[in-house]
């Protein structure tokens, strides 16, 4: 007793400070997938099959396939290679895209820790329930030389985090089906820097900072719910289905103006004359809803293979507004106008003695339509192929671990002349991501 | 799990990382062709426009951001100018307070030529002042007000078209008759300098000469913007206004001299932004009513008839600028020479205006972005814009595919060659420096510069 107790203090001890200090990320969307390395191996494709607890994400309903107590702990380090090209000519409007050809830009190398924590429990009834901390939703972007990058108008950092507990029951209504329903409580943070520009009168043509602006909301909260079912009509078979509602959370903060002085003294005089003062600030995160599906066939004892379809409704995303409390009038909103979309995800498992190897793929659809194709969130469909193994580490009390490594390879985007900020070019992705989950069970 | 399949693992990972992690290349536009042009020598020939005035002066900096000077960049061609060190020739004027308005070149240092010993003539032969006929005649160079800028260009080493013509051009550009009507236009008169028939003989005369010494040579002719859309003309108006800006209603006209005595203005005549140290004390105002320029009571003493383009005046420039542009659609047509739409980049800046970036740059003096602060000269930004509507123009006559200039290259942040300004302050507003230092008029017509 005395050491299972220890056991599970330093699980909990390490899955506190992963949230504590490395809850904020980064994707292409803003939507992570990356919660729980045993599915991730499998591209994702987990919502019929999954059998460990991250289940408290891909499906609670398959909480009551779970045995005993199990305590998961990991995470995924995620980092992202983003580049932008001008492109040279025209806008569709007739007017000369901005930057143009022949510049670029990169944004800095940048580390993100997407937590994962679950805790489930199954009753000698036909219960189950489970609490879990995971990082479903993050935003980062920060770009390299903010002083001369070309979109620096349009964003040199933006950040948000969201952090999630869920409190879920599953209950086994036979030996073929299950259901789940559970509360989510989302914590959310988002803040946005970018500088301000205006022509110099007598200038030459040119807009040039006159400010910066940092704009950082609160940890807000807003909750959602969930529901799942499960069904395994024969030992070959698996289905599942989950949902996820959209979650809103409206949060306060601050806005912060810096006068960049420009040397022009009567100019600068003015910009100091208009420019608005620091102040409260509010805005509305929107968080979309999911659904999923899934079917899971094992051709042999050894094998598992499964097909998953999200439905992700991004249209919820309608915009980002920054309502500014002092000063109402320079409030405005980030337009954004999301699609919804699809994802297709595939894997396959091979267990073996001594290990198990998973693979696989999956298709993401972009919801940026391609006017809001930005440097804030220059989104684009997602291929993404991964890799992952699974073994028991010691022989008393064994610990199964999971590892996957996912190169997440995003569809070079151009904004063909339409960016909503008037920043123009091509994007080119690439998402790496590796993770590592440890399971107890008890 | 067994060593061998731990090594197949990370490998397999590994490849997945590196697969698609290098950066985005640079999209550049396909390398342009000459067509039918050769761009290996160019040469110009014009006016301040040419050689990249702006904001009353010659400086280094922004003569570098002339269309000339961007076309030949954008060609790859090697293109001399005369270099003129910073604060300029004459100093460049600055906005020194915005409220109340000050812009002056009182403080700046004159600047100097730094290449004035180039043996060869230099490739811009642009000209500040010049007109038509000047480019094949020195008859007028050594004018007191005119010795300054032809001094600089021409150093005394023959016509400016002769001069370029040494340098056996292989494409030419002319850029002429603004002069012929800016002039009379800043000085409140409607009457040309030049009249048509000998504007159509010199440019007929000049093409042709070209054709001669070098037969290969293209050419390109930028035709003649309608001078009256330039803030000089356009930013003061002939009604009295109120302290927000709105015209006092019923209007009240300010006083002119037009017709030789003290008379009120059409409300659509233009008060000259020369006519700014006038209206600053209360001249043109009627009594009663206040300076909209600093509240300074109206005296009830007319504008003179040089403060002030009147409607009848604009539209004879209009028809004179017309009727130019015929002459050069005539000329070119007839020596297979592309036409530059100049005019009607300035008809867009002061109807709709240019977009770029999401930002409209109008005629609007000092907030427009497209002229300098001298009212008349175009900006850097606008230097790239003229450039481009070259760029279309010879493409489309010699089809060569010639990219545009970056505008986002060409535009900066000042168009008076920043630099901190350590002078005195005047409490009026004021606008000074527009005739130029002496010996170099940059408006030699204006023999009686009202400041």
């Amino acid at each position: 007793m005395k050491s299972s107790q220890s056991r599970w203090g330093a699980a909990f001890a390490l899955a506190l400070g992963v949230v504590a200090f490395a809850h904020e990320a980064r994707a292409a969307g803003y939507a992570l997938y990356e919660q729980g390395a045993a599915a991730l191996g499998m591209a994702g494709a987990a919502t019929a099959s999954v059998n460990d607890a991250s289940a408290m994400f891909f499906n609670p309903a398959a909480l009551t396939r779970l045995d005993g107590t199990r305590v998961y702990v990991g995470g995924s380090l995620l980092t992202p290679s983003v580049s932008f090209a001008g492109t040279p000519g025209d806008r569709q409007d007739g007017t000369q895209s901005y930057p143009g050809g022949g510049v670029t830009e990169e944004m800095k190398r940048q580390w993100f820790g997407l937590p994962t924590v679950y805790v489930t429990h199954r009753y000698p009834t036909r219960w189950a329930v489970g609490v879990g901390i995971n990082a479903p939703f993050g935003l980062g972007v920060d770009w390299k030389n903010p002083d001369q990058f070309t979109g620096r108008y349009v964003v040199t950092k933006a950040r948000l985090s969201a952090v999630n507990t869920n409190l879920t029951a599953a209950y086994q209504i036979n030996s073929q089906w299950s259901v789940a329903a559970g509360g989510d409580l989302l914590f959310s943070s988002v803040e946005l820097h970018n500088r301000l520009q205006a022509p110099p009168p007598g200038g030459g043509g040119a807009l040039i900072d006159v400010a910066k602006a940092d704009l950082k909301g609160d940890r807000s909260s807003g909750y959602g719910w969930n529901a799942a079912v499960s069904f395994v009509p024969a030992p070959r078979w698996k289905f599942g289905a989950g949902y996820h509602s959209k979650i809103v959370v409206d949060e306060d903060g601050k806005a912060d103006f810096t006068q960049i002085p420009t040397g022009n003294v009567p100019f600068d005089n003015a910009v100091a004359a208009s420019l608005p003062p620091d102040q409260d600030l509010s805005t509305v995160l929107r968080f979309p809803a999911t659904w999923t599906g899934g079917i899971a066939f094992l051709p042999t004892p050894a094998w598992t293979l499964e097909a998953d379809a999200y439905y992700v409704e991004w249209k919820v995303f309608t915009d980002l507004p920054l309502d500014f409390k002092t000063t109402p009038s320079a409030s405005r909103a980030i337009v954004e106008n999301y699609d919804n979309t699809f994802q297709v995800r595939v894997g396959a498992e091979h267990r073996l003695p001594s290990f198990t190897y998973r693979f696989g793929y999956y298709f993401d659809q972009a919801a940026a339509p391609t006017e809001s194709v930005s440097p804030i969130l220059p989104d684009s469909d997602r291929h993404g192929a991964t890799l992952g193994v699974g073994f028991n580490i010691g022989q008393t009390h064994p610990v199964h671990v999971d590892v996957y490594d996912l190169a997440l390879f995003v569809k070079r985007r151009g904004t063909d002349g339409i960016n909503r900020d008037f920043y123009d070019g091509e994007y080119k992705t690439f998402i790496q991501s590796a993770g590592l989950t440890a399971e107890w069970r008890f | 799990m067994n060593a061998t399949l731990k090594r197949i693992f990370a490998a397999a990972c590994a490849t997945l990382a590196l697969a698609a992690c290098s950066k985005i290349q640079p999209i550049v536009a396909p390398a342009g062709s000459s067509g039918s042009a050769n761009f290996s020598t160019y040469v110009a020939l014009g006016t301040s426009i040419t050689a990249g005035v702006q904001s009353g002066g010659l400086v280094v900096t922004h003569q570098q951001k002339s269309f000339a000077y961007q076309f030949a960049q954008q060609v790859g061609t090697t293109f001399t100018i005369p270099s003129v060190s910073p604060d300029g020739l004459p100093p460049l004027l600055e906005l020194q307070s915005i409220t109340p308005l000050i812009i002056s070149n009182v403080g700046r240092v004159a600047g100097a030529p730094t290449n004035f010993a180039q043996p060869t003539p230099y490739n811009n032969m642009g000209v500040p002042g010049a007109l038509l006929h000047d480019a094949l005649s020195t008859d007028d160079y050594t004018l007191p007000e005119r010795a300054g800028a032809f001094g600089l260009v021409a150093r005394g080493m023959g016509p400016v078209a002769d001069q370029a013509l040494s340098l056996a051009p292989t494409f030419v550009s002319i850029e002429y008759g603004a002069n012929e009507v800016l002039g009379p236009a800043t000085n409140g008169s409607g009457t040309a300098t030049t009249p048509t028939n000998n504007f159509a003989d010199s440019l007929s005369l000049l093409v042709g000469k070209i054709g001669t010494v070098a037969p290969n040579a293209k050419v390109a002719i930028v035709n003649v913007p309608n001078v009256a859309s330039v803030p000089y003309v356009t930013t003061f108006p002939a009604v009295v206004l109120q302290a927000d800006g709105t015209p006092v209603l019923p209007l009240i006209p300010l006083i002119g001299s037009e017709s030789g005595s003290p008379a009120p203005l059409s409300p659509f005549d233009h008060v000259l932004l020369g006519a700014a140290d006038s209206l600053a004390v209360g001249c043109g105002f009627p009594l009663g009513t206040f300076s909209y320029l600093t509240g300074a009571p109206g005296n009830g003493r007319p504008l003179l008839n040089s403060q002030v383009l009147s409607t009848t005046e604009a539209a004879s420039i209009q028809a004179t600028v017309d009727a130019y542009n015929a002459i050069i659609d005539t000329v070119a047509t007839n020596h297979g020479a592309a036409v530059v739409d100049f005019n009607a980049v300035l008809v867009q800046a002061s109807t709709t205006g240019i977009s770029y970036r999401g930002t409209t740059y109008t005629n609007a003096f000092i907030t427009g972005g497209l002229f300098s602060l001298d009212g008349v000269h175009p900006t850097d930004l606008a230097g790239g814009i003229i450039c481009n509507a070259m760029i279309d123009a010879v493409n489309a006559k010699f089809g060569a595919s010639i990219g545009h200039v970056n505008l986002s290259a060409a535009a900066s942040g000042s168009s008076s060659a920043m630099r901190p300004w350590t002078g005195d302050r005047r409490v009026l507003p004021w606008i000074q420096g527009l005739g130029g230092s002496p010996g170099m008029g940059l408006l030699p017509w204006r023999r009686a510069p009202a400041f």
